[in-house]
Order: C-alpha cells, then structure tokens, then sequence
C-alpha cells in the first residue's frame, strides 16, 4: 500500500492523468467552443429575445395602440402614445411606441396581454452596441424587426374589413372634429 | 319627515330611510349589486333588468333599483336564482357588444366590462352575427358608436331630468334601438358633456379626447373650474403634463358632479400654443425676452424711480378675479404696503362689486343663500334669464328646484319664454314669467315692490315706520300704468308674482349680470334688497339671495381686498383709491404714471374709453397674462402667468364657498405662478426700500403660508352669515336714512329698424380665454348676432347674411342667427370675440361703485348690400 503511494508520488503519476485528459480534449474530442460570430446555435422553440411588431398580410400594422403591453410591462420599459390615425378617422392605433431594450426583462408579458396578436417574442439577441441610444427602439424599427423574423403574416379577420369599409367611407365624407383644428 | 325601515339584505340587518331603493341600501349593507340603467341623479326606469334581486314572499325576482326598501323585507343579491337571472341579462347584452374593449376609449372604467367579470356565464348560447349599425357623423365633440350601447337610455334621462335639454332620445326599436338626434341629424345641443359621463359603456365618448389616454394613465386633479362664479369641482385629468380629459365624480363639490360645456370641453386653453413663457420687456418698438431677475430687478427700479419722484399714490394695480384669494390678498398687500399706494382694483368693477357692496350694506354679508337652499326652495324669483348659459350648474339647481321638487319659478328677464331646440331656458319652466323690455330692470323691481306692499296680508309685519315709508316713498313715483308702458307688465301680473313670491315658506332670490352689470345696477340691487326683506324672504333658513358671478374668484376678490373700497375681510379701507376707470383717468391726466395688471385687459373691456391714450401716458405698464393680450403688447415689463390648472391656492365661489384649487400641471416654460412673481417684486421692492421705511415680508414658502396669514390678518375671521345676525343688521339698517336714486325710464323704441342691443355671455364661452379652447371654439368661434326670426323675416335676412348694425357713427358687420329666446326688437351680440361691437354702446358709469356700464345700447339695422 505504502509503496504504491510511494512509486504514484514518485512517478507524477496525478499529473500524467491530468495531462492524459488534456491530450485526450486535444487531439481526439470534437471541440465544444462555438465560433459564435461566424457560427450560430439554434435557438430552442419559444425563445423569448427583443419583442417586435407584426403586421397583416396586407401590410398594414396590427398594433391598435391599446396600451395594454403598457400596463402589463413588470419593468416599464414600454410607452404607448394612443392616437387617431391621420389616414383613416375614427381608427385607433399607437402614434408612438417605444421599447426600451435596455431596461426590457424579455418575460415576454406584452405578447400575451397583446388583444390582437401585434407584439411578438423575436429570437433576435444581438443586441450589443456601444451606443446605449439606439437599444431604445421606436415602432417602425420593431416592425422592421418583425418583417425579418416573421414573414408569414396573419390574414387580416373579416370583422376588420368590414370596419375598414366603414372608415373609408367615412373619410371620403369628412369628419371634422374638434381635435383636427386642436393640432393643426 | 321620512322615517326608517329595518330589512335583512343577505342576512345583515340593516336600517334605511323609507322610500330608498334597494340597490341603495344593498350598497350600505356593503353588497354591490350590478346595474346599467340605474344612476342616483336620475328617477328608476329599470330597463336593464340587471339588478334582479330575490325578495321573499315576493314570487319573481324585483329589479332593486325601482323597489324602495320596506319594512321587514328579507333580500337575496347573491343567491342561485340572482346569478342566473343575471347570467341570462348579461349574455343578451354581451351578445350583441361588440369586443373592441383595447379600442374603446371607455375601456378600464366601463361598467360592462366590470360587471361581465362578475357575472358573465364563459360561453356565449348564441351563435348569431352581432347587430352593426352604420356609423353615423354626431358631430365635433361627442362620438357616437352605437355597437357598444347597452340601451339603458341613462343618457336620454339625464338630458332630459337634469340638463332640461331633450337634445337625446331613443330611435327605432328592438335590437337595433339607438340613442340620437331625432331624424338622425347631428347633435347641436348644449355639449355640457353629461351623457358622455354617464354612459356605462364606450357608446357616448368624447371626440376631443378621443384616443389619446387609457383610463389607468391619467393623473387625476380634483381643482376648480375658472370659467364661471359657480365653483365646479373639475377633476383634469393629465399625461406627461398635458391635460388630455376632464371630469367631475359623481356627487363631489357644489356642483354634484354636474358639468357645463366649458367645464367639460374647455382645457384646451391650458397648453395652448400662444401661452407666455417667458417674461418680455420693452426696448424701443420691440419686445425682449429676458430672465426672469432681469424682468423683475427693472420693472422694480422703474416703479422705485417712479415712487421716488412722484410718490406712492402715483402706482395703481388691477387684478382679475380669476387669481386665487392668495394671489388676491398678495397683490394688494404689495400695492397697499408694499408701495404704498390705495390704488387697487380688480375686475369685479365690472359688475360684480355692486352685488357685494349693495348686500353688504343691507345685510352685512353676501352669503345669504347656497346651491342647497336653491335647490329646496319653493319660490324662486330669478332676474337672470341667461343664468342657463352664464351659470349653467347653478341653472342646473333651479331646475332641479322646478322639475324634482316642484317649486315656483318667477323670471324676470327680457327673453321671450320660448326656447331654441335643444337647449334649456328658465323661462321656458317658469309659472309667472315676467317677460319685461331691455333695460326695464329697475321699474319691474319697483312694480314688484309696488305690488308688495299694496297687497295688505302679505305687507304686514314688524318693519320699522321708517325703513316702510322710505320704500314706500321710492316706489310711489310710478303708477302702475307707468311701469305697465315702461316694462310692458301689467299689475296683476305684479301682484300675481309679488304675492307668490311673498307667500313662500322658503323663497330664493337669484340675480346675475343683467342686475348687477347694466345701469343702475348698485340700486338695483338694494332694491331687489328691499323686496327680500319685505317679503320676509331673508333671515329665515331656507330663504336669501343668491348673486350669480361671471369671474370664478369674484367674491374672493372683494374679500380679500381686491378693491379700494375693502381691505382685506370687508373691513372698511381707508383713503380714497381709484377704481379701475377713475384708474385710467387718473393715467390720462398724469396722476398715475405706473400700471400693475394682473390678467386684466383694459383696451378690450373698456373700449369705448381713450384707454389707450391713457395706458400710451404711462412711464411703467407691468402686465401679468397668460396671453399676450392687447394690453400686454403695449406694456413695458410683460410677466408670463400660469393658468388654473398649474397652481395651488383658493377659490371663493359665489356662495361664499372656498375651495381649494390643486396643481395639475407643472407651468408651460418659464411661467411662473402669480404668487411667486408678487412674491419676487414683494422682495426686490423691500431690498431696495429705503432705510427708514419698514419693510414688509414676501418670503413665503407657498400658498398655504400666505393662507395662514390671511386667517390671522382678516379681523374676526370672515363676517359672520347666521340668519340671527343677518336680522340684525336689518334691524339696524331699517333705521337709518335710505336715498335711492328714482328709476330711469327707458325711451321707447321710433321706428322698426330700431333694436336694442345687448352684449353678454354665451353658454360655449367665457371672457377671453375659452376662445383659446379649440373644443368651445368649434361651437361658437366668430361674433354673430341673435336676431328673433320675426324681425328677421322682416326684414328679409336669412340665417348667417351678414347685417350691418349702426350706432352715431359707427358700424359693425355681423352674421345673424335667429334665435326664438330673444325678444323681437332686441339683438344679443356675445362678448368674446368682437372688440367693435361694444364701441357702439355708450358707456355709463355707476354713480356708487363706478362700475361701467357698456353692454346695453340702441342700434339701427339694415341688410348688407351686395355691390
């Protein structure tokens, strides 16, 4: 027993095994390390990376400007400014929406408060810059966002079209308002 | 009166008033039982069928809101049978809503989405298509979206039991039942934004807010409206700054929840694009921005070389009734001891003053009468028939008085009794309606006296032999048949309204502008004083006078020395100031050579006066506006203000009520509240004092510190207002010698083409700045003039031709509109918009109080020729 301790301590014998391993990882295991610029990891299902705005199949944007992402975000990164749009009377939609990717936690909590399906989780991660500026996104950069990783867009629901026709014959009539003269 | 029941509600006993409904006393005994057509304002109509509750021995379940509680009942709010009944109800209703909630700007405080939490059953039996009505235009201030009605027609009560308006009602039938307009026109009512309110659900929102809040973002400010003396509570309701909605809490302030248009659509002067923000000075012909030490170090060292030179009395200061009392009682403290000068004026000279002044003399006090006593009064003698659009809330509380509790209403006015479609008129409910001539006024008090105390049951009493044959001297100058040719009033129409008025057991008198701000307004006003006293209707619980205010701080002003007749807390002032237009007389002969304004605008409201050859005089003009008014553009030093919404202090309404204003919004640029600015000349002016002179602190930390010096400044608190003290006063003033100047009598009119014109209020505007408004301006936006339809088939004008009116030599060009509430033979020109049409009144002045006098005058008509 001794002796065997002996001739190990003599013979560096825990090195050599350390160092067996170590040539084991060099010259015969595949390596681990991803070339993470050059090369990506799949992303497993579900994903939750920068929230983006979905459009229509007709391009036209889903967001009506509810603010109910808002009033779900646990770390108010979200401002919803709600307005009429100045194309079509009577419509709802989000005159400005901005997310602040900075102090976003990715719980992905505005998606599923979103009424009509607007705001998606994107697998996009790649958010490192060295201008803290431009991680604060406004709404036509989460929808060019959500052009990239969404191209199969939802169809339009009829209930919409129906109301659509209705604004467009509303507009075509006029309707002036207390408010046009307020921001003019 | 009422006496108490005891009823089980869910096994909790409980102890009502009788006749209260159910849904009430459930809500004492702490159960919320779901409703949609019930709402306290408003009589029953139980349509919903949502507040179904079980009442033993009863066998079908009782809709709670139209069950008055009674004795030994035992209810059920939650049991199976409830839930299902009210299951079915609500599955009908959400059948047919449509679910737009994240679109619906109603959505988070909607009395449907709340109660379908509780009550809806998860799944929906019908499988039918949803009702789609076809979107209609309802006009610029009110959205209609009729898919979302729930038809409980709240909003065609309401228009109907309070506002008096009916502008609402309920087309066609079954499912497809919507509220509107009759013959689906556009909504031209009095917008006072009610229905709006009272909605349950997003089928009624307001345009002008439309989309741009969600109910959980807005920071809520309960304040207090600026645009009448009627202090409403107002909650504004603000995002980052900005004042995107307002509302008033049902049953909250002298109001009860009740707005008017311009408490409801009017916000849009607060952030309007031309407000001040920064003080300004003037170099030559041009204006200079400048800081804010800057401004004030040489608007100081003006008014100090001024001082040094000419003396104190050479200053004089107006303040608006629009400030708050802190702002009031700062001002004059810097003219009086600041300065040094008696010169302090506001803008009650305008009218108001006389109101104050005439019932201070007789009676001591001016709080003789609140909305509650108006509200539960029998008799009501109004001399205001433009009280529904100068004062609609508390027009509001007369017609509750009329309409709920069924009281007398005798109008003294010069309005026909009809009204125009859509909107209310206190003619229109009055039972004696004493349809008198423009400017009759003072001979139609007479006659009421007259009638008075000709009437022998009605006359007796213990009045003092002196103060009854004073009076009865006054008015016996007229016969009867003289007052019937000056007022167009017969006598027995007299003693009729003389003996009503007389034989109240609680009787409330109300005077607005047309007394106190047209000729002879400071007798008329001890007249109607007179009348009060010996019909016994003042002095009595119950029973007072009510003077209607146009400014929101009007009674504040004079209460807190905001005149050179008081100081503060009507003590009695010392020396002789100059009022506003013995001011501008005093500039026009050099007396004064620096101007403090504070809000006030003297080349618009006294137009007809060389104001700006006297303002042009002056060394120093400091103007203090929100705007850059005509005034402000010809001053030296201009000093940006805030407006209500953005400071913190006190309004004293006309009833005498202090209310506190609160800070909604921080100010716009560098403006500054008033206080600060008279805080920052205060200090400069005392720094630079010379030694000797004692200097007076303006170092405050707020508005309450000033609040807090006012309590411990004023003698005695505020005067007292018990019905005992009251009497007193009376008792004394009886006694003494009273000299009233002898009625005027109006000429008659000489040919047709002559009209008597007066200027005044419109319901859709106040003073200068609603017209910044653009949600008031879209209802009213340019001077026309109202014309009665027969005089304009006279003359052969069609609605919106343009007329020339004509006085001496000067002539205004006008759009007219008819209007069935004007007499025929009299136009009515509202105030806000046109400078021109006041320089063809005269201007007259009270020979008491000074007030001026220039919104009544005789104009020729003629038809625009078209070359």
């Amino acid at each position: 027993m001794n002796l065997v301790k002996w001739s190990k301590w003599v013979f560096f014998s825990e090195i050599v095994k350390g160092l067996g391993v170590t040539v084991k990882h060099l010259f015969f295991a595949k390596p681990v390390t991803e070339q993470y610029p050059h090369q990506k990891r799949t992303l497993p299902e579900g994903y939750r990376g920068v929230i983006v705005h979905l459009r229509y199949d007709d391009l036209t944007e889903k967001c009506v400007g509810c603010s109910l992402c808002e009033a779900a975000c646990p770390s108010h990164c979200i401002t919803v400014v709600s307005g009429e749009d100045p194309h079509m009377p009577q419509r709802r939609i989000a005159k400005e929406y901005i997310l602040d990717v900075t102090k976003c936690v990715f719980c992905g909590f505005c998606v599923q408060a979103c009424p009509v399906d607007a705001l998606a989780s994107s697998p996009e991660y790649e958010m490192a810059t060295g201008n803290k500026r431009s991680l604060i996104m406004d709404k036509e950069a989460m929808l060019a966002l959500g052009d990239r990783y969404f191209p199969v867009r939802q169809k339009r629901p009829k209930y919409l079209d129906e109301r659509l026709a209705l604004f467009k014959k509303m507009q075509r009539i006029g309707f002036p308002t207390a408010k046009q003269e307020q921001q003019a | 009166m009422a006496g108490f029941v005891h009823l089980t509600i869910d096994g909790q006993g409980i102890e009502v008033e009788s006749g209260t409904p159910l849904i009430e006393a459930a809500k004492q005994a702490g159960a919320e039982i779901a409703h949609f057509c019930y709402h306290p304002k408003l009589k029953p109509d139980a349509n919903c069928r949502m507040c179904l509750v079980e009442i033993e021995k009863m066998p079908k379940l009782q809709t709670s809101c139209s069950t008055p509680a009674a004795e030994g009942m035992v209810v059920h709010t939650a049991s199976n049978r409830v839930k299902q009944a009210q299951e079915g109800v609500m599955s009908f209703l959400l059948g047919n809503h449509p679910l737009d909630c994240p679109e619906c700007d109603q959505g988070g405080e909607c009395q449907l989405q709340d109660f379908a939490h509780q009550h809806s059953p998860t799944l929906s039996p019908f499988s039918e298509e949803k009702r789609v009505f076809d979107k209609e235009y309802f006009g610029p201030l009110i959205e209609k979206e009729m898919n979302r009605c729930v038809s409980c027609l709240r909003c065609v009560r309401y228009c109907d039991e309070v506002l008096d308006v009916n502008a609402l009602g309920s087309i066609d039938r079954g499912t497809m039942t919507q509220i509107g307009g009759f013959a689906h026109h556009e909504l031209d009512c009095e917008f006072c934004g009610g229905c709006i309110q009272i909605c349950p659900v997003g089928a009624l929102t307001s345009r002008l807010s439309m989309y741009d809040y969600r109910p959980w973002q807005v920071k809520k400010t309960e304040t207090i409206c600026n645009y009448c003396g009627d202090g409403c509570e107002l909650t504004l309701e603000s995002i980052n700054n900005t004042v995107v909605r307002t509302s008033s809490k049902l049953g909250t302030g002298r109001n009860t929840g009740d707005l008017c248009v311009r408490g409801f659509f009017g916000y849009g002067a607060i952030g309007h694009k031309d407000r001040l923000t920064r003080p300004m000075i003037r170099r030559g012909n041009h204006r200079l921005q400048i800081t804010w030490k800057g401004a004030v170090e040489s608007a100081v060292a003006a008014l100090k070389k001024i001082v040094e030179t000419h003396g104190p009395g050479s200053v004089g200061g107006v303040i608006s009734a629009h400030c708050t009392n802190e702002e009031i009682y700062l001002f004059q403290k810097l003219l009086r001891q600041g300065i040094g000068t008696p010169h302090v004026d506001s803008s009650t000279r305008y009218g108001y003053v006389n109101a104050i002044t005439g019932l201070h003399k007789v009676f001591g006090t001016t709080r003789l009468a609140r909305y509650e006593d108006v509200v539960g009064a029998d008799v009501l003698l109004v001399f205001a028939g433009e009280m529904t659009e100068t004062n609609p809330i508390a027009a509001l509380k007369v017609k509750e008085a009329v309409r709920k509790h069924n009281a007398t209403l005798i109008a003294v006015d010069a309005y026909t009794k009809q009204s125009d479609p859509f909107r209310s008129h206190l003619p229109r409910l009055a039972k004696y309606h004493l349809q008198i001539l423009q400017g009759a006024e003072s001979l139609a008090i007479v006659g009421l006296t007259k009638a008075l105390l000709e009437n022998p049951v009605l006359s007796e009493g213990d009045f003092s032999p002196l103060f009854l044959e004073q009076v009865t001297k006054s008015v016996a100058l007229f016969s009867f048949e003289e007052i019937h040719a000056a007022t167009g009033i017969s006598q027995e129409a007299f003693s009729q309204a003389a003996a009503a008025y007389a034989g109240a057991t609680r009787g409330v008198l109300i005077f607005g502008r047309a007394i106190t701000g047209s000729e002879e307004g400071y007798i008329n006003v001890v007249r109607l004083a007179h009348l009060a006293i010996l019909a016994k209707q003042v002095g009595r619980p119950g029973t007072g006078i009510l003077a209607l205010a146009s400014e929101n701080n009007a009674y504040g002003a004079i209460a807190m020395g905001g005149l050179p007749e008081y100081l503060p807390g009507f003590s009695p002032a010392n020396g002789a100031g100059y009022t506003l237009p013995g001011m501008l007389d005093a500039c026009e002969r050099g007396e004064i050579k620096a101007l403090y304004l504070v809000g006030e605008n003297p080349l618009r409201s006294l137009p007809q006066k060389n104001v700006q050859a006297a303002l042009s005089k002056l060394d120093l003009l400091i103007c203090q506006d929100l705007f850059l008014s005509e005034t402000a553009a010809i001053a030296h030093v201009v000093f940006p203000a805030v407006s209500f919404a953005e400071k913190e202090g006190r309004f004293t309404n006309q009833e005498g009520e202090v209310q506190r204003v609160r800070k909604a919004v921080e100010p716009v640029g560098n403006a500054k509240t008033d206080l600060e600015i008279f805080s920052m000349m205060g200090a400069a002016i005392a720094s630079s004092s010379a030694a000797g002179v004692p200097a007076v602190s303006f170092d405050y930390a707020n508005s309450e510190a000033v609040w807090r010096e006012i309590m411990a400044t004023v003698p005695d608190g505020f005067h007292t207002d018990s019905a005992e003290a009251v009497s007193q006063h009376v008792a004394v003033y009886a006694q003494q010698a009273i000299e009233l100047a002898p009625p005027v009598v109006i000429s008659k009119r000489r040919n047709p083409d002559e009209f008597d014109l007066q200027v005044g209020q419109a319901l859709f505007h106040s003073g200068r700045m609603s017209t910044y408004a653009s949600g008031l301006t879209t209802l009213l936006s340019s001077a026309i003039v109202l014309m009665h339809p027969s005089d304009s088939d006279r003359m052969g004008v069609e609605e919106g031709e343009q007329v020339t009116l004509r006085a001496g030599s000067g002539t205004v060009c006008l759009p007219v509109k008819t209007s069935l509430k004007v007499q025929p033979g009299t136009l009515f020109v509202p105030e806000h918009f046109s400078l021109d049409v006041k320089r063809l009144l005269p201007l007259a002045f009270d020979p008491t109080t000074g007030v001026p006098y220039s919104t009544r005058g005789r104009v020729t008509v003629s038809k625009q020729k078209i070359s």
